[in-house]
Formats: C-alpha cells, sequence, structure tokens
C-alpha cells in the first residue's frame, strides 16, 4: 500500500441520546473495494474547510481525523451544514462504525 | 408689544413664510399661531392613533386569541429535507393512519398544554407561533433535533432508537429548544449548552407528568425511555434522578467534581445536563406534589429572567433559581430545597 495507506478515527457525539459512536479506520486492512471506495470519498472533501454549527439544538457532531503521509488533517463537521461530499463520507464511516467489528 | 391673537386659519406654510419675512410683531403673532396649530396637529396626532389602537384591538378579535394551538405536521419521506412542503396533518384534522403522524400532533399538543395551561405561555415565542413538525426525517435515522424552525423526527434504526415521536418527553424536550431559544438563548456549547439541554430534559419530563397527572415521587424522571432499542443497552437515554445510570455506556455525571471536560457533543452538552438535571429532580421531590407547581415554576421563571444570558454557567442560573423560589413562596421549604438541592451536586449559593 505504501503512500497510499490512510488511517481514520472518526467519532459521531450529539444528537438527542448523546450517545457516541466511534470508529478507527486503517486503509491496509480493510477490503480491497472498501478501501477503494473510502479512497474516492476522501479525495472528493476538504476537510481543511471549517463548518460552523446550525441553529438548532440536538445535531449530530461529526470529528474526522485523517492520517495519510505521515501528516494528520482533522475537521469537526455537524448535521445540517455539510457539503454532500463530507455528507456522504460521514454517511460512510457511520455504517462502518454500525457493522460488527472484524475489519477495523 | 405683543397683542392678544386673532385666530385665523391660516396655511403653516404662510405663517412661516410671516416668521422669515414680516415685522417683528407680525413674527411674534405668526410663531403663537404656529405654536397653537402645532399643539392642535398633536391633539389630532393623538386621536388618530388612539382610533388605531382601537381598530387594532378589534382587529385583534379575529385572530386567533391567545393559547390557540396551531400545529402543522410535514412529511420528509425518508429524505433529509427538513424544509419539506408535504404537509399530512394540519391543526383540526382527525387522526391518521400513520402513527408518527398522530403522536408527534399529541406530543407538540400536550407540550403547548402544559406551556399555556401552567405557565400562560403562548407557545414556544409565547406571542402564538405555529409548531412544525417533520415526520420521518431520514432512513433508520437515529435522531430528533430543533432546527431553528422546526421540530424534526426520524424513525430510528429500530435497534438503537425507535420512532422517536413516540417519546412524549422526547418531543416535550424538542419543543423546549425552541422556548430556550426565545428567552434566554442559552450559547449550545459547555456549560451553558448542558443548561440548555437540562432545561430541554426539565421541561420534557414535565410535559410527561402533566399529561400522565404524576406527582413527583409518581413519576420516573426518564428521558427517551418510548423510544431505547434494545443495541441501546438500558431503559432509557437519561435518568434525571441518577443520572449515568440510563444505559450502558452512560458518563452522565451528578456532581460538579465529575465534570466532563470534552471537545465532543458541543462540549459535553448532553453529559454535564446530568449536574442541573439532578438538581431540578431534588427540587421537585424535596418540595413533593405535582413538580410543574413549583420546581417548574421556579425553573421557567428562572428561564425567562433576564439576568439569564447567553453564556451563563449552571452557579448563574442556580442563583437565579434560588431568586425565583423567594419570590413566589419566600424564605420557606420551597427555598430550602433550591439550595439543598444544587448543594447536593456541588453547587453552593448564597
Amino acid at each position: 500500500m505504501g503512500e497510499d495507506r490512510f488511517e481514520i478515527q472518526f467519532e459521531r457525539s450529539g444528537g438527542l441520546a448523546g450517545a457516541s459512536l466511534q470508529a478507527k479506520v486503517d486503509s491496509a486492512q480493510l477490503p480491497e473495494a472498501d478501501a477503494g471506495e473510502l479512497r474516492r470519498l476522501l479525495d472528493r472533501v476538504d476537510l481543511v474547510a471549517a463548518q460552523a454549527p446550525p441553529r438548532g439544538a440536538d445535531r449530530f457532531q461529526y470529528d474526522i481525523k485523517v492520517r495519510h503521509g505521515g501528516k494528520w488533517q482533522s475537521a469537526t463537521a455537524y448535521d445540517g451544514s455539510m457539503s454532500p461530499e463530507l455528507k456522504a463520507l460521514t454517511d460512510w464511516l457511520v455504517a462502518h462504525a454500525r457493522r460488527p467489528k472484524n475489519n477495523s | 408689544m405683543r397683542k392678544t391673537c386673532t385666530c385665523f386659519f391660516v396655511q403653516p406654510a404662510v405663517l412661516e413664510h410671516i416668521v422669515r419675512t414680516g415685522t417683528p410683531e407680525q413674527r411674534d403673532i405668526a410663531l403663537e399661531t404656529l405654536g397653537r396649530d402645532h399643539s392642535i396637529r398633536t391633539v389630532r396626532l393623538q386621536n388618530a392613533l388612539l382610533s388605531d389602537f382601537y381598530q387594532l384591538r378589534s382587529r385583534s378579535l379575529v385572530e386567533p386569541t391567545p393559547g390557540t394551538i396551531k400545529r402543522v405536521i410535514f412529511d420528509a419521506e425518508q429524505s433529509e429535507n427538513a424544509e419539506t412542503t408535504k404537509v399530512v396533518w394540519n391543526e383540526g384534522d382527525k387522526a391518521v393512519a400513520d402513527p408518527a403522524v398522530n403522536e408527534a400532533a399529541d406530543g407538540l399538543g400536550a407540550t403547548f398544554r402544559l406551556y399555556w395551561e401552567i405557565y400562560k405561555r403562548n407557545s414556544i415565542d409565547d406571542r402564538g407561533r405555529n409548531l412544525n413538525a417533520v415526520v420521518h426525517y431520514g432512513k433508520n435515522y437515529d435522531n430528533a433535533f430543533w432546527n431553528g424552525s422546526r421540530m424534526v423526527f426520524g424513525d430510528g434504526d429500530g435497534e438503537f432508537l425507535t420512532r422517536t415521536t413516540q417519546g412524549v418527553d422526547v418531543i416535550g424536550h424538542e419543543l423546549t429548544h425552541a422556548v430556550t431559544e426565545s428567552t434566554a438563548n442559552l450559547a449550545y456549547t459547555g456549560q451553558s449548552g448542558a443548561l440548555n439541554e437540562s432545561i430541554s430534559d426539565a421541561f420534557g419530563s414535565l410535559v410527561k407528568q402533566y399529561a400522565a397527572g404524576q406527582t413527583a415521587d409518581q413519576a420516573d424522571w426518564l428521558i427517551g425511555d418510548k423510544i431505547v432499542g434494545k443495541a441501546l443497552k438500558g431503559k432509557a437515554l437519561r435518568s434525571m434522578a441518577k443520572p449515568g445510570t440510563a444505559f450502558e455506556g452512560d458518563n452522565q455525571p451528578a456532581h460538579m467534581d465529575h465534570y466532563v471536560k470534552t471537545t465532543a457533543d458541543s462540549g459535553g452538552v448532553h453529559t454535564n445536563s446530568g449536574i442541573p438535571n439532578c438538581a431540578f429532580y431534588h427540587v421537585a421531590m424535596a418540595i413533593g406534589g405535582k413538580a410543574w407547581e413549583k420546581a417548574g415554576l421556579i425553573w421557567y421563571d428562572s428561564l425567562r429572567d433576564p439576568r439569564l444570558t447567553p453564556d451563563s454557567n449552571f452557579q448563574r442560573f442556580a442563583q437565579l433559581t434560588l431568586r425565583a423560589a423567594q419570590h413566589h413562596f419566600g424564605a420557606g421549604a420551597e427555598s430550602k430545597a433550591v439550595t439543598e438541592a444544587w448543594k447536593a451536586v456541588g453547587i453552593v449559593l448564597t
């Protein structure tokens, strides 16, 4: 994998329940199809762009840290004020966090 | 020398012309006439305003009288579009086949009733605002939230959360976020955010208790007990009586010594709310009877106190609850209950 390898630390918090949902992902340990899909999702997002919290209360908060090529990048985002690309990434990570643990 | 003014109906423009160009004598007369003219105009203006006032009053007779509920339920049809325009239920409609719609309408109604019948609050903004709710938001969406204009309800995934409209306390919780927004507008971060959350839990629980006619000792003091799924491994989302015991992994503190510092969840707003939640529970239990009558009134008045500002912390709110208790009930058992309840969670009042 080499330089293509990436790691993600993900947490969804907040929401009415306030329950935390977490995942750690290492591309080297993902099935190839999943790693490819996740890489495509990552390529499309701009993690640096700040996401201001939207109005209201009880929204989900997403904290995403990505390590690629020895560098960490991080972003905090909220339901209701995310770009469609970032939404697609968080949807994937939520589904991954929910999956029975065998590949993370 | 001034002469007694003989009154003519002269146009103000002509009088002004005389003031500017006339002899000193003419000028005096013109000025005096202008002054009187001005005062007459003032009286006329006042009369006009008064008559407008009466018209406005009679006009308001055809508007909804205060305390008239107006609910609209929208269906997001499993999209994540909270601004959907698809209306599935309007005020006055009969129950429909979709239970989420009926539950939302009933929950909004129960919340409206508590605020109006007990606190004389005319809807969430105290000005009779419509209550708009969206059901079936998202696919298996494990959340309900207030988006600044609508109450939005997900169906849950059935494992962690079930259909969120099933909890009348959940609906009361979300609507109370709107009440807080139009009163103290507590910032949704850190302690002010946890206070915001706690106020939603307190009134969410009161909505449930009021609807069931329960006294404080009969109430379960749980939040979301009707919407937890098996995977959450617990009886509710939160326990106000025993914070930190609602489900496996519930890390709510019940004392300032265990305040959780975190950047997740807007600074732990759903976690540290356990501290004021527990204080409210203690106040209600110590006073006894129906919690909305005294404990709820003390909390409601504190929420509306102008000294409660967006950046207020627990200490500020606690102090205001004591003032409110003293104002309503003097220095007796109620005030003592408030002081003791905050002391039990690590907040000392002066």
